[in-house]
């Protein structure tokens, strides 16, 4: 009797693309995850966090937008004092990010929407905003499904039209550039008929927030407009300039590049441009000049409108790239290539020497530092001349970018409390020494610091806001420079209200910031904790 | 010098968003609209920005006015995109765009550069610098009056809105942007007049005679913005003892003549303190502005931030009446977009100069009508003035919806039409202040007499009710009040004079106007715009709008107005006349009219060019376009509100009035009163916008009647009693009901409440800033905050 031999078992045929997407949303997640588990409650999100909190206790805020998410933030807070559960929501918003770039596979490609995808995992604005529980956590998300409505090359039902409708209206303002764009592409064949569903969302929306998600209404409100507005009046430790330095540089030089790349191609071959990226590259120009307009602000609102635009710009860009690199003969370039890194890693080394001494060495170094970046170009400089290898001359730039973009997204994710991105940061010590301190009785604050104690002493009663202090008042929150209060004492301890964390003040402070994240200066407002004395 | 370059970077940005829609409306226009484009936008954008703002849907700030100048710019933009034309119509423009461009840009920047070197405000900076900072801060629209707190600006400030979001978008300072706005009025005058002479010139010589349309172009831009009074040479002969005394008498211009007749100026032009000044009030008892006058005195006035607007109006005009087909509602389901221009630009005349809304929708009324019966057969007249009616009633009833919120708000202080009961103007002062640009006008008659026919008789009878129907109103008006023959009698010989030359120039302009245009002439727009340009002078020696200065100088206001009105309609039409009539003449005998022409061009330039240097005090100091407080203690005050107050705060600064301790020890008003109106007591409201109890009492009661004078004198007294209160308590409660949360102490109320009135304010009010012995103090806070 002969037994068969059993059949070997197959294993399902797995493509590299899907391996690829498992590996860039993982990391997209695990990115995300990170920050949300760990993060401070800082900057934007700690404003709006605020506002959510007043919301849920029906009082009126101007922190409340509110946009959607925002409200779904309030009702969280009806059941929790955590923001936990919003920054959940908040991932829960951005986890749909990758699906909707596979479902642009059609209109970027496929290694164009997965380049554009892993960009987006490195995007610390968007890593930020896409983890945290700011109101303007599902604006990314409903941007990209707006792209993919738009341009990803399968037509919307009515029903999704009005969802994506009532998306955009109650979303903050990130879709703000891309709804621009879409309005002037589109416009030559508007029909009345596909603008009905759309109508109904946005009115619905609109009804919703101005009527604050039952708050109670107060005039039009219309969120994207609120906080974009509050985009130019933002204060904070680091502008709009040296976020886009810090954070954006890859991105935003990446995306420029593309854009004026696309255009280039596109009068070259006479053809129109992709939908998709002439929609990404409109939104990057919109995105762009409102960053420029708002770069004394604080805020990092328009930083991750034009990274999250550029990534759809330079994602089907970069896979261009890499044909155009893999048909490119290494070989004859490889030596040149090497030494042009080697060289550009040495004056690296020695820029973030001078950087950690805090200045610029002897002549020696600086004659090294010349040196090498000279001979660095003039290796690029060979590598350009022949037509073969010069693809090559690309490869320090795409790692110059990696290097900036991880190192950007790994601060933001794993290092947020020390990022001038995610300030200023409120600790929470002052409420757990005030309220001991007051044993239940009065807690009076100066009128400076109004609005930053209500998330960190959310739901500890009631405070007295007061520029003069009552007699009857058990503990009082009150500014150094502000005259002493009678017949209280100061508590001993170092007080911080709010921590900003600074830029680097310069170039070599930038490079040494780069190797060295926790190196940077930090500005904290102080307080005095008076207290009654004991009896 | 970078504020002006973001302004002008703003400016032109805002033009070029609007081209394609000036594209659409001026298509026959040599360069597509281009140098109406900017005033066009602003007319569109800024009511847009006002609505939004009104109904809460655009925030406060710069981000608000981004918004809505975005929304603005993506609507050109998709109209672009959805008219097939606008790209051809750009290749066929592109040079008019370059040199509308061009001048603008060249313009612009003379003027700020000018403007950087006068060193010292027009009389009314403070109220202007006001509105303007009134609606960069305010936080809900319509703007809150900082000079009447808890009120809103009953005022027509759409002007001083399109200076805001210039500002605004350029992140200039506000007193900068007031410079800036003034360059921009300037230049935007400038290519718009430069456009409309183009066109209209085109229109009547044709598309090859370029040199003589450049020329119309040039006159118009010559004769708006830089030509002036003919008092200009006399003020410079008398300046140099070169002044007969028998010619300034027969001028009636001997109170121009110096005081002592051996002074000499120490300069070339007159050294005089402000001698340009003065003829602004050649005729008495009146306001004969003109706008070389008013862009060198540099007040942001509504009328002067009009003069682009009334352009376009006047544009928007001649291409209806240019276009083919009659016109009624039923082209506007066709062209909505016309309909929505109509409605925003000729609404916001009002908006903008109230003044100049009559006029102007008179202007486009006659378009419609006159396009209507061109169109077809004389019997179908009464069909086509029935289909231009309805027309003209969906925009004026848009027009109405889409400003009522800055109705619901505004109250006018005119009481009604008056007749003139007064002596007139005499004829040499008409001729002085107006004459070139009347004579400039006048050749267009030519045209009707060179093409006369047998029927030609018709129009100028049926233009005889023109000048007619006036004169009996005027009777009637004065008849109807007793003063009839106190009107009759009062006309001096002078102002019969002027009032036949005037009448008879409407009867001719009008009678030729109607005569070109049923012969369907090109030339029946330029007499009809020279026609109404001397119907406005004629018009202010028959009857009068009442208002506050009904009793001293009842026609002021409205001399002032229409003449400036008639100003800019004259300066397109002459210009377009003159440089036509010589174009049609032979060689040969162009002279004749040339020289004459030229001697008098020259004779208004002379104006400008002395009183430009008298204005910057021989340019001697560039002060910059930021004319900051020079006192550090009170820029100190007005810099802290500004970064700290909310815009809604309401602070308490000086009336104004003087106070000081009587001989009972008690605070009594002082017996030497300063000034109040035309001072810059009121200096932090004006310098932040914040709201101050009261500010300039007397132009409060111009901009919203006699009514409010209780209101004004309550608020004076309890702010005063603030300064002089006897005590905490006191104060503290006239504090509480004026709604105060600050209050100011600086050098002017050190000096307006001297002897010690004043109360110690540190010690119940918390001290928030203090340099040197200015501080401002902070009504003490005492919030609940529930966080639970």
């Amino acid at each position: 009797m002969s037994v068969a031999a059993p059949a070997a078992r197959r294993l399902p045929a797995v493509s590299v693309a899907a391996l690829a997407w498992t590996a860039a949303v993982a990391v997209f997640a695990l990115m995300r995850v990170a920050l949300a588990w760990s993060g401070p409650v800082g900057g934007l999100e700690l404003d709006h966090l605020s506002g959510a909190w007043m919301a849920s206790l029906g009082i009126a805020d101007d922190r409340y937008a509110p946009t959607l998410f925002q409200a779904l933030t309030a009702l969280t807070l009806n059941w929790t004092d955590s923001e936990v559960p919003a920054r959940a929501l908040a991932l829960a918003g951005a986890l749909t990010i990758p699906l909707a770039l596979y479902r642009l596979r059609r209109a970027l490609g496929e290694a164009g929407a997965l380049l554009a995808l892993l960009l987006l995992v490195l995007d610390p604005a968007g890593i930020l905003l896409g983890a945290t529980a700011s109101a303007l956590a599902w604006d990314a998300a409903v941007a990209l499904w707006l792209v993919v409505a738009l341009a990803g090359g399968r037509p919307t039902p009515p029903w999704g039209r009005a969802a994506l409708a009532f998306l955009v209206a109650t979303a903050g303002p990130l879709p703000l550039p891309f709804l621009a764009v879409a309005a002037i592409l589109h416009a030559r064949r508007l029909s009345w008929r596909a603008l009905g569903p759309i109508a109904l969302g946005v009115a619905a929306g609109l009804l919703a927030t101005s009527l604050r998600f039952g708050l109670g209404g107060d005039g039009v409100l219309i969120p994207s407009f609120t906080l974009f507005a509050q985009s130019f009046g933002s204060s904070g430790a680091a502008n709009g300039a040296e976020l886009a330095a810090l954070y954006g540089l890859p991105l935003l030089v990446g995306g420029a590049a593309a854009a004026a790349w696309l255009g280039v191609r596109v009068r070259r071959e006479r053809s129109a441009p992709p939908p998709a990226e002439a929609l990404a590259a409109g939104a990057f120009g919109v995105a762009v000049l409102w960053l420029l307009l708002a770069l004394g602000s604080a805020s990092p609102l328009p930083l991750a409108a034009a990274a999250l635009a550029a990534s759809l710009l330079l994602g089907p860009a970069l896979a261009r790239i890499a044909g155009t690199l893999g048909a490119a003969r290494w070989r004859e370039g490889r030596v040149l290539l090497t030494l042009a890194l080697g060289l550009a890693a040495v004056a690296c080394f020695q820029l973030a020497a001078w950087g950690r001494a805090g200045g610029p060495g002897g002549a020696d170094g600086q004659a090294l530092v010349a040196s090498s970046l000279a001979l660095a170009l003039a290796a690029l400089a060979f590598l350009a001349v022949r037509r073969a290898t010069r693809p090559l001359t690309l490869v320090p730039v795409l790692v110059a970018g990696g290097v900036l973009l991880v190192a950007g997204a790994s601060g933001a994710a794993f290092n947020a409390d020390r990022e001038p991105l995610t300030g200023p940061v409120r600790p929470a010590l002052v409420r757990e020494a005030v309220l001991e301190a007051a044993g239940g009785g009065l807690v009076v604050a100066h009128p400076r610091y109004r609005e930053a104690l209500d998330w960190p002493f959310r739901d500890s009663g009631v405070l007295l806001a007061a520029s003069r202090v009552p007699p009857n008042a058990a503990a009082v929150i009150w500014p150094p420079d502000a005259a002493p209060p009678d017949g209280l004492v100061p508590l001993e301890g170092r007080w911080i209200v709010e921590r900003f964390i600074h830029p680097p003040g310069d170039f070599l402070g930038w490079v040494h910031w780069l190797g060295d994240r926790g190196g940077v200066e930090r500005e904290t407002e102080l307080t005095v904790i008076y207290v009654r004395p004991p009896e | 010098m970078a504020e002006a370059l973001a302004f002008w970077a703003a400016a032109i940005a805002l033009a070029a968003f609007t081209l394609p829609l000036a594209f659409r409306l001026f298509a026959r226009f040599p360069d597509g609209g281009a140098g109406l484009s900017l005033a066009l936008g602003l007319m569109l954008a800024a009511p847009a920005y006002f609505l939004l703002r009104v109904i809460g849907a655009l925030p406060a700030g710069r981000g608000g006015v981004l918004l809505a100048l975005a929304l603005f710019a993506v609507a050109m933009a998709a109209l672009a995109v959805r008219d097939k034309r606008a790209r051809a119509a750009f290749r066929r423009c592109r040079m008019g765009i370059a040199v509308a461009a061009a001048l603008f840009t060249l313009l612009f920047f003379t003027f700020a550069w000018f403007r950087a070197h006068v060193p010292d405000p027009a009389p009314e900076y403070p109220m202007n610098l006001t509105f303007l900072n009134a609606l960069l801060v305010s936080p809900d629209y319509p703007p809150h009056d900082p000079w009447m707190a808890g009120e809103r600006l009953s005022y027509y400030y759409g002007g001083h809105l399109h200076a805001a979001i210039l500002t605004t978008v350029s992140g200039a300072s506000a007193a900068a942007g007031y410079n800036l706005a003034l360059a921009a009025v300037f230049a935007s005058a400038g290519t718009a007049a430069a456009s409309l002479c183009a066109a209209l010139a085109r229109w009547l010589l044709g598309g090859r005679a370029r040199a003589w349309i450049a020329a119309a172009a040039t006159v118009g831009v010559v004769l708006l913005l830089f030509s002036g009074s003919l008092l200009g040479p006399f003020q410079l002969a008398a300046a140099h003892g070169a002044a007969p005394q028998g010619v300034f008498e027969a001028f009636g211009i001997e109170s121009f003549l110096p005081d002592d007749p051996a002074a000499r100026s120490a300069t070339w032009y007159p050294d005089a303190y402000w001698f340009w000044w003065r003829v602004s009030r050649l005729v008495p008892d009146t306001i004969t502005a003109f706008p070389a006058y008013s862009f060198i005195l540099g007040d942001l006035h509504a009328h002067v931030m009009a003069i682009p607007a009334m352009l376009l109006a006047i544009a928007i005009a001649a291409a209806l009446w240019r276009g083919r087909g009659a016109l009624s509602w039923r082209d506007h389901r066709r062209r909505p977009v016309l309909l929505v221009v109509v409605a925003l630009v000729f609404g916001g005349l009002a908006f903008v100069n109230t003044w100049d809304a009559v006029t102007f929708a008179a202007i486009l009324a006659a378009a419609v009508f006159a396009r209507n019966l061109r169109a077809e057969s004389p019997r179908a007249a009464p069909r086509l003035v029935v289909a231009a009616l309805s027309w003209l009633l969906l925009p004026a009833a848009i027009a109405v919806v889409a400003y009522a919120p800055w109705y619901g708000v505004f109250s006018s202080a005119a009481s009604g039409l008056y007749g003139y009961a007064g002596a007139g103007t005499r004829p040499e002062h008409l001729f002085l202040q107006f004459g070139v640009l009347i004579l400039f006008a006048l050749p267009v008659l030519g045209w009707a007499f060179a093409r006369r026919a047998p029927s030609s008789a018709r129009p100028f009878a049926v233009a005889l009710a023109v000048p007619l129907l006036p004169l009996a109103l005027w009777l009637i008006l004065a008849a109807q009040r007793g003063e009839l023959s106190l009107a009759l009698d009062a006309r001096g010989a002078g102002g019969w004079v002027t009032l036949a030359f005037h009448a008879a120039a409407v009867w001719l302009l009008t009678g030729t106007a109607l005569a070109l245009a049923r012969s369907r002439h090109r030339a029946a727009a330029v007499a009809g715009l020279a026609a109404l340009g001397v119907f406005l002078f004629y018009g202010t020696e028959l009857a009068y709008i009442g208002d506050v200065f009904r009793g001293s100088a009842p026609r002021m206001n409205t001399v002032f107005k229409l003449s400036f009105q008639a100003w800019i309609i004259l300066s397109v039409a002459g210009a377009v006349a003159l440089i036509a009539a010589l174009y049609s003449m032979a060689p040969r005998i162009r002279p004749v009219l040339a020289a004459p022409a030229a001697v008098l061009l020259a004779a208004t330039l002379v104006y400008v060019v002395i009183a430009v240097p008298n204005r910057v005090d021989g340019f001697a100091r560039n002060r910059g376009l930021d004319s900051a407080l020079t006192d550090s203690s009170e820029q100190g005050i007005v810099r802290w509100l500004a970064e700290n107050a909310a815009g809604d705060a309401v602070v308490v600064e000086a009336t104004g009035r003087r106070w000081e301790r009587g001989d009972d020890g008690q605070p009594r008003l002082s017996p030497q009163q300063p000034r109040i109106e035309y001072s810059a007591v009121n200096r932090v409201s004006m310098r932040t916008g914040l709201q101050a109890p009261v500010g300039w009492p007397g132009h409060e009661l111009q901009w919203r009647g006699a009514d409010v004078r209780p209101e004004l004198s309550r608020r004076q007294g309890l702010v005063d009693r603030a300064y002089t209160a006897s005590g905490a308590e006191e104060a503290l409660a006239v504090l509480r009901e004026l709604g105060a949360r600050y209050v100011v102490v600086g050098s002017i109320e050190r000096e307006r409440y001297r002897d010690g009135v004043m109360p110690p304010f540190g010690a119940f009010l918390d001290t928030v800033f203090a340099h040197g012995e200015a501080r401002i103090y902070r009504l003490p806070v005492a919030e609940l905050v529930v966080t639970r």
